[in-house]
């Protein structure tokens, strides 16, 4: 097992390397430059050279590539930002902090929520609960997570005042105690965990739905009820456990799904994640930090992918063994 | 007192009959088999015993099962309250396809551990030496390296036999063996059987065995229930039906075993076995009998009492 993690991570290096040369080929290929924006019109064409020369942004593209890639590789350096001259891995690292809360706490949501409901659904089959929780997972399934967001701030923000409209944390949030902290955090993560989890819930739900109906009609489940098993570990140790199979396969391609969610969501909520760091340097031409956000971007896509690899061939015991055969 | 006595045990499929007015009894120590062509709805009778069958279909009859204290219950009317106490400690089965029968995800031990926990709580330390005991009586080697192993590390054999040590894990009186030796080869076959007769012996054990196979049957069973497409053509003692078969299916069946034995060519029964959604009118087997009358086509033969011990539903049996 240690081997083959090694190995996939030596492998996805490449990989890395390949996404964000092309972000940096797209970035700097693309119209607009950092130079003009902080320059007013009636100033004179110098300052932009000098503006220009600062940034390095005047030598040939390959010569900025290699310096570039150079400094990311040998000394994990990603320039500092155009705007307020920080480092980029620095202020995107703690844009990573609350994007990550949100989408941790959106997986654990939709794990939760799509998993209850799909047992459910599977116990009912074709009976009338499965019929309106398919109907019902079938309409968030098909929701834009900014419609979702959008509507979910007008009534209980907006219209109930429930819930706080934007943030991650109050204004007074560094005066409460401990568990103070906590619920302020979970008052205002309710909305945009919703948003992003729902939508993702209604996708394990068709498969768990699915894989509990597939368990639940085998032969080992009949052979089960045949030994006198109970219901609830025929339920929850014996059927869950197969179908949760599928749904770790598709976990690996939910989690860049999960991120662009994310960042559509902070920009709803407005939180101080790294979907609002992205956007906003986008908007300005930052290169430094769109690159540093991007190359962090694929690096957790990869290792989520991993994780779901890994999880994956500890609950199917026939994967592992392919696994140490092949390795 | 039987042991297990079923009564008019019919299953149908919306208007659908697939199994009717199937009867028989299993004393205690007895073996009964249930031979007949695949598709004539010998697992889906072994299924009905349990009462484990799908909801889309109904069952009526009556299945008296006859527990402790000479008390009896009947299965197809109980609760699963009550079931649950008959299904693995009262009746064992062992399901055809021993692979698909076992969990793929669950170590072997522990489904034999599941087994046990039902039964009765004990310490993990009791109830490893219980699966090891009982992987070595259905001989099973390297017992504790098994206990860890998934049963696809296992050999069609080893699977068949763990299959085996599940269903006898929560000491049923009644062991329901759905064809257990098909999936394997000659030898192990053998070596199965020979296992399961001395099981039979050695815990006194009642055997309901599913076989195709006529010479399984007459090595150990007592008594036979021959079905043809979901009727019953004959019950009655083996060695009743062995000499004198009383059912023209019966005998073209013990035709063709004969002439295995003697290997000679067989003759192959004309036609083909009806369709459980459109089978013929009277008497299934008609369409492809030898000893047909007019009366065959046109309404469901009745039971004839031959000996007392030995039953055929013919309009028109071998006397």
């Amino acid at each position: 097992m240690v081997s083959y993690v090694i190995k996939r991570i030596a492998e996805s290096i490449p990989t890395i390397i390949i996404g964000i040369t092309l972000t940096f080929l797209v970035i700097h290929l693309s119209p607009g430059d950092p130079g003009s924006r902080f320059m007013d019109p009636s100033q004179p064409s110098e300052y932009r050279e000098i503006l220009q020369n600062r940034f390095g942004l005047n030598d040939a593209l390959h010569i900025q590539y290699i310096k570039w890639l150079k400094q990311v590789l040998f000394h994990f350096d990603f320039g500092n930002s155009f705007y307020n001259g920080k480092p980029a891995s620095g202020m995107v690292f703690s844009a990573l902090r609350p994007t990550m809360l949100l989408a941790i706490c959106s997986l654990i949501f939709a794990l939760i929520v799509g998993i209850f409901l799909g047992i459910i659904a599977a116990v009912y089959r074709d009976a009338l609960p499965d019929r309106i929780l398919t109907a019902k997972m079938m309409f968030f399934f098909s929701t834009p997570s900014f419609w979702l967001g959008i509507m979910l701030l007008g009534i209980f923000s907006i219209k109930l005042g429930w819930f706080p409209a934007s943030h991650l944390t109050s204004l007074y949030h560094d005066q409460l105690n401990w568990s103070g902290r906590f619920a302020d955090y979970v008052h205002h993560l309710i909305l945009p965990v919703i948003t992003l989890g729902l939508p993702l819930s209604a996708t394990f739900y068709r498969y768990i739905r699915t894989g509990m109906i597939e368990a639940l009609e085998s032969e080992y489940i009949l052979a089960s009820r045949a030994r006198g098993l109970s219901v609830s570990k025929l339920l929850f140790h014996y059927s869950l456990k197969n179908s949760l199979i599928p749904l770790i396969s598709v976990l690996g391609i939910t989690i860049p799904a999960l991120l662009s969610g994310a960042l559509v969501v902070e920009v709803i909520f407005s939180l101080p994640g790294l979907g609002r760091t992205m956007v906003s340097a986008v908007f300005s031409r930052d290169y430094p930090i769109i690159l540093a956000a991007s190359t962090l971007a694929f690096v957790t896509v990869i290792v989520g992918n991993l994780l779901a690899d890994v999880i994956y061939s500890m609950v199917d015991p026939r994967i592992r063994i392919k696994t140490q055969g092949v390795l | 007192m039987s042991l297990i006595t079923a009564e008019n045990i019919s299953v149908s499929l919306g208007r659908t009959p697939i199994l009717k007015d199937i009867n028989f009894s299993v004393e205690t120590g007895e073996t009964l088999a249930i031979v007949g062509e695949t598709g004539c709805g010998k697992s889906l009778l072994c299924k009905t015993l349990l009462n484990i069958l799908p909801q889309s279909l109904s069952v009526n009859g009556n299945i008296w099962f006859n527990i402790a204290d000479k008390k009896r219950i009947n299965i197809l009317s109980s609760g699963e309250q009550i079931l649950k106490t008959i299904r693995g400690k009262e009746i064992g089965m062992v399901f055809q396809d021993a692979f698909a029968s076992l969990n793929p995800v669950i170590k072997c031990g522990k489904q034999i551990s599941d087994v046990l926990a039902v039964k009765s709580k004990t310490d993990h330390r009791t109830k490893k030496s219980r699966i090891f005991s009982l992987l070595e009586i259905v001989g099973l080697a390297d017992v504790t390296r098994i206990y860890n192993l998934y049963p696809h590390q296992l050999s069609g054999g080893m699977q068949q036999r763990m299959a085996l040590a599940i269903a006898l894990a929560g000491n049923p009186r009644l062991l329901i063996a759905d064809e257990p030796s098909s999936s394997l080869d000659s030898i192990a076959q053998k070596q199965y059987l020979d296992l399961l007769n001395r099981l039979k012996h050695a815990i006194n054990l009642t055997l309901i065995l599913v076989t195709h196979d006529l010479d399984e049957a007459f090595a150990f069973a007592d008594k036979m229930l021959v079905l043809y497409a979901g009727y019953t053509a004959e019950y009655g003692n083996t060695v009743d039906i062995r000499t004198a078969p009383a059912h023209p299916y019966t005998k073209a069946l013990l035709d063709i075993y004969q002439a295995f034995r003697e290997n000679r060519q067989p003759t192959p029964l004309p036609g083909e076995i009806p369709s459980l959604g459109n089978p013929p009118a009277g008497c299934r087997f008609h369409p492809r009998c030898y000893r047909v009358q007019p009366a065959c086509a046109e309404q469901a033969p009745p039971k004839k009492d031959l000996s007392g011990r030995h039953y055929t539903w013919c309009f028109n049996p071998i006397e």
